[in-house]
């Protein structure tokens, strides 16, 4: 098994910081984390792996999105009530938190209407503040497509999010005027 | 900050920041480099029967048979689909999205070194727009990787294939058949149950992939891909729920020396496009590489193709297929025919990559031309026969090449390229006896 150890205590933090954020709940961040790692046993076999870190982000978000998208219809996709029990900060007052999670909802929710490059450069640049060049590196691409696809991904995502708005004190969604 | 922007940027927020359990749970980390070194210990069953080396080949031989046969022989449950419906199911979404994967083993010609590829590839599917294919693949043998974004483009009839690893962009006119062509050669699912339905296929009945219920449908027709391939077999699984196509595997031969497999997955058919996703996205730093006029598909342009092989080499293809015709290819080096030399001349005379480019395209669309004729006539069952092995240009009167119009009139090329409709039974007289018998009309 060798390095892959050192490789989970390095980037696991990391790895499931991305699926929980994209995922929403336990049960789908823990599959998700391991077909990640799973994946990069795989890769790792066919070719050398300049920068692990980078390219765990980059299947994280990738396999995320793919589950997330897999499940539409989000039967697992946890309450408020359930996720909050878990969090440990006793800084996050439960108006926050419920906020938050309104909001997080809604935006996986809309990331399911885009397309999945779409989805997956957005998440690389806001869940890992990744700047063009590292996520035309890492996938490939030349950095002002890259530009174009957060373009993208952002035009549509608020008209998406622009539909519908949340009244965060009730916990009721109302259409947006 | 104007209202939508701010609930984006609030979305963003709590998405990226907002609070979420610490992790990864300790049991989980156990668990993933558990599943890791069984990973990495397992190697699949066939490919430990297939290192044993006192199992005979044949016995090998004998297990997948039994295996495909028993899948073959699964009876087909209440609730299945003519594939016949799954077609006009898949007709009525607008738009879809799926990944391909695919690999390919050996060489093109059989004289070059192999190119052993991994491809994998996103493909978005408009029937308004047209098609996107986002594609990266692995070279193993020179172990580079480059990525192409492949635009086809409806409206405007035509393909740009950009190329970010080298910063360079090439732009194609089609016809309306090279559109459908580009769909065949992407696996699009509505053209892989078109084929399907047009070949002898078998319902494999109901299983089950990844916990979802599923029905097969197989083809191992040659006529599915023509002659483009040998050894072909299709199947695509479809959902018994939806009625749409979940998962679809090919493998095929193409000339003796190189060998394709790949499968499509994680289809997405209620995905929204639109018209600002098909504008092809080229950076002012990258060079077009021209402007390509792809070639046609006509029995003109096929007698042209015929016409340039047997200028350049002196006789006419064996086989017409491109495996065949590029082999064929190699021997201009050693050919002294005036064509020949003019072709090698047009080649030096490329002074950029471009030019290089837009010459050979230029020189190779004749024989591009023929071989997609006659791949196209396979497919359409026109009972297409080809003597090239046994006629020369000299041999002006013999029968070249022959196919079916319409009940049992032909059309047929002769020795000297002309072309002439035949009835079956004077054609059967005269047409030079082939290695299979061809099939009564």
């Amino acid at each position: 098994m060798g390095h892959w150890n050192i490789t989970i205590e390095e980037h696991g933090s990391r790895v499931w910081n991305i699926v929980y954020r994209i995922l929403g709940n336990d049960a789908d961040a823990s599959d998700c984390f391991q077909e990640v790692f799973l994946s990069a046993v795989k890769s790792s076999r066919k070719r050398k792996i300049r920068n692990m870190g980078a390219f765990l982000s980059l299947l994280a978000s990738q396999r995320a999105i793919d589950m997330l998208r897999k499940q539409k219809t989000n039967i697992r996709m946890s309450t408020f009530s359930a996720d909050c029990e878990h969090i440990e900060s006793h800084e996050v007052s439960p108006e926050y938190c419920m906020q938050s999670d309104e909001l997080s909802k809604q935006l996986r929710q809309a990331l399911l209407k885009i397309p999945r490059i779409e989805a997956q450069v957005f998440c690389l640049r806001t869940l890992n503040e990744f700047s063009y060049r590292q996520i035309a590196d890492e996938m490939n691409v030349n950095e002002n497509y890259v530009g174009v696809l957060i373009n993208r991904a952002r035009g549509k995502l608020q008209k998406i999010l622009k539909t519908v708005s949340v009244d965060y004190h009730c916990g009721r969604e109302v259409p947006h005027e | 900050m104007n209202k939508e922007h701010d609930i984006l940027e609030q979305a963003a927020k709590a998405f990226s920041e907002g609070p979420i359990p610490s992790g990864p749970p300790e049991d989980l980390i156990r668990q993933t480099l558990d599943k890791i070194e069984k990973e990495q210990t397992t190697i699949p069953l066939l490919e430990r029967i297939l290192k044993m080396k006192s199992l005979p080949k044949i016995a090998v031989a004998a297990i997948i048979i039994v295996a495909l046969s028993a899948v073959l022989l699964f009876p087909t449950g209440p609730g299945s689909f003519a594939l016949a419906d799954v077609y006009e199911i898949v007709q009525q979404a607008p738009a879809f999205v799926y990944k391909m994967s695919m690999t390919m083993n050996g060489t093109m010609t059989g004289s070059t070194p192999p190119q052993n590829m991994e491809m994998e590839g996103t493909i978005t599917v408009s029937k308004e727009y047209g098609m996107i294919m986002e594609n990266t693949m692995h070279m193993i043998d020179q172990n580079t990787t480059m990525t192409q974004n492949i635009y086809i483009l409806s409206a405007e009839k035509k393909m740009i294939q950009i190329m970010p690893n080298e910063k360079k962009y090439i732009t194609m006119a089609f016809t309306e058949d090279l559109l459908q062509k580009m769909k065949e050669q992407n696996n699009d699912p509505r053209e892989m149950i078109k084929k399907i339905l047009k070949s002898e296929y078998t319902d494999l009945g109901i299983s089950e992939i990844d916990g979802v219920k599923v029905q097969g449908f197989q083809t191992t027709d040659p006529a599915y891909a023509g002659v483009m391939c040998d050894d072909i077999n299709a199947t695509i699984w479809v959902d018994v729920k939806t009625g749409l196509p979940y998962r679809s595997e090919f493998s095929m031969k193409i000339g003796e020396t190189l060998e394709m497999q790949g499968e499509m997955y994680d289809y997405e058919w209620n995905t929204i496009v639109q018209a600002d996703d098909f504008v092809p996205v080229i950076p002012e730093d990258y060079t077009s590489m021209g402007n390509v006029e792809l070639p046609k598909m006509d029995e003109t342009s096929a007698i042209d193709g015929l016409r340039f092989h047997a200028e350049l080499v002196g006789s006419y293809p064996e086989k017409i297929d491109m495996a065949n015709l590029m082999q064929a290819m190699s021997k201009i080096r050693e050919s002294e025919t005036e064509a020949a030399i003019e072709f090698k001349k047009q080649m030096e005379l490329a002074k950029t990559e471009e030019d290089t480019v837009q010459a050979m395209m230029q020189q190779m669309a004749p024989l591009q031309s023929l071989s997609m004729f006659y791949a196209n006539l396979v497919q359409e069952k026109k009972d297409v026969a080809y003597f090239g092995s046994q006629v020369t240009p000299d041999d002006s009167d013999a029968v070249l090449m022959r196919w079916k119009v319409e009940g049992t009139t032909y059309k047929v090329i002769f020795g000297d390229l002309t072309i002439a409709e035949m009835e079956y039974e004077k054609l059967k007289d005269i047409e030079p006896q082939p290695k299979t018998e061809p099939s009564q009309p």
